[in-house]
């Protein structure tokens, strides 16, 4: 029999034909069950994984991988199991925080093992795709989308208290792919600053989830003010110029101890933009140099200073956001 | 986005989708209408245009009655899997009450690329 082209189409049977369509039609049928029990892992994961939280931010550098690291330490040091999802493809930062920089990704019978990080947060991220982290990831939509299911129904999280998702700013596919992909999601957490730039794009996050219908859990406020420490005589009073021209008073206290909190962008406007449009304001989150070296070091403040100004105020937010999540546990649609 | 009541449940028979909702109400849609109103980038065009809309509807009426699986999308929509035919729409709870409610779910709108 002939091995030329035309003999594909003649309908007639030939040595090597048949064979042929035969691995494509295995590919093809490999393919849509590969496709199938992906559709089948997501939905199991409502039952394994028990509250989905993604972190989005309208604006970058906002520090919205930070506050979704932070969210899983504070979790995870309140004893539950906790994973954490870097959707962000082009700019992974979170292993770098986690301490988990340089690792790669454990594959067995076909599932991605997450790689435990600090307080057994087991993470996830595009980063351990990586050879080094100065390479780009540049892809297509189609392919981003792939991978991210691929990181949502290929994973071997095990049974979760919290899955935290960290997204890339803004509103695009990422976000969008993963409420369309990831039955039963709780919710949004929107991290801003309080800068009118950061709100408005917060608004525009807020208007997002509202379309999608995933409910906002809360806005919470990152870098929200710097606080100075000093010393000087017992009782006296400190007088400090504030940014925007203000001036903010304090009296030490009686071992000469005095400190005072200043407004590096604004005062309150994540609160404002939260009540603004409805939704719950989670908390504030200090201005701590301490975060920006631990991300650096990869030990997360909450890590290395389990009781400092950051890890409490972290413990808030994770109290409200608690208090929302008892709201919004109310059960889906029963489908018969 | 309009306010609707919350989808409590949905019951499957061979023929119908019978909705329920948190106010109380409930209706009885054939699944041959869902599936018409399929807001996929596919169908969606075909209503646009009256004779093609109705190719459309013949279509969907000479496939076999089936029960579909289905899985909620979020917590905004469902997605239902046919034997055969369509099964990428991903449709919106708005939607659904609209074609219960025997309204237009397309609002009269012409299909756009990505404007859902």
């Amino acid at each position: 029999m002939s091995d030329s082209p035309v003999s594909h189409h003649s309908g007639i049977p030939s040595d090597k034909g048949p064979e042929k369509a035969s691995d494509e039609q295995n590919a093809q049928m490999e393919q849509a069950y590969a496709q199938m029990r992906r559709k089948l892992r997501m939905t199991q994961l409502s039952e394994k994984i028990r509250h989905k939280i993604m972190v989005l931010s309208g604006k970058g550098g906002v520090g919205k991988s930070t506050v979704a690291t932070g969210l899983a330490l504070s979790l995870a040091q309140q004893g539950h199991k906790v994973g954490l999802l870097d959707i962000d493809i082009t700019g992974p930062n979170v292993p770098k925080m986690m301490g988990l920089g340089g690792q790669g990704l454990h594959v067995e019978d076909g599932l991605i093992h997450p790689t435990v990080g600090h307080l057994g947060v087991k993470v996830i991220s595009m980063a351990f795709l990586l050879e080094d982290e100065d390479t780009p990831v540049v892809w297509r939509g189609p392919i981003k989308l792939g991978a991210i299911q691929q990181f949502i129904a290929d994973v071997e999280w095990g049974e979760l208290d919290y899955l935290i998702l960290d997204f890339p700013p803004g509103t695009s596919d990422e976000p969008l792919t993963v409420t369309q992909s990831l039955p039963d999601i709780d919710g949004i957490v929107i991290v801003t600053t309080p800068q009118d730039v950061a709100l408005l794009d917060s608004r525009k996050s807020i208007s997002f989830a509202k379309t999608l219908n995933v409910p906002v859990l809360g806005v919470v406020e990152n870098m929200s003010g710097f606080t100075v420490r000093g010393k000087v005589e017992p009782n006296t009073k400190v007088e400090l110029q504030a940014p925007g021209g203000k001036n903010v008073e304090t009296i030490s206290d009686e071992d000469g101890q005095w400190s005072a909190t200043l407004d590096i962008f604004k005062q309150g406007g994540g609160k404002d933009t939260a009540e603004e449009l409805e939704v719950p304001f989670l908390g504030a989150l200090p201005f701590d140099p301490g975060v920006v070296r631990g991300g650096d070091d990869g030990v997360h403040r909450i890590v290395a200073d389990p009781e400092g100004e950051s890890a409490l105020a972290f413990a808030k937010v994770v109290e409200a956001l608690s208090e929302q999540l008892s709201e919004e546990d109310e059960p889906g649609i029963n489908i018969i | 986005m309009s306010e609707i009541p919350k989808l409590i449940e949905l019951e499957r028979t061979e023929k119908t989708a019978i909705l329920r909702w948190g106010d109380g109400s409930e209706h009885t849609v054939p699944w041959k209408e869902i599936r018409y109103y399929c807001p996929c980038a596919r169908c969606s065009p075909s209503r646009d245009e009256e004779g093609r809309a109705n190719e459309l509807r013949e279509l969907i009426k000479s496939f076999r009655s089936e029960k579909p699986s289905v899985k909620t999308v979020g917590r905004y929509a469902l997605a239902f899997e046919w034997s055969q035919g369509c099964s990428s729409g991903i449709h919106k709870f708005e939607r659904l009450w609209d074609i219960a409610n025997e309204e237009d779910p397309d609002h009269g709108k012409p299909y756009v690329h990505g404007a859902w």
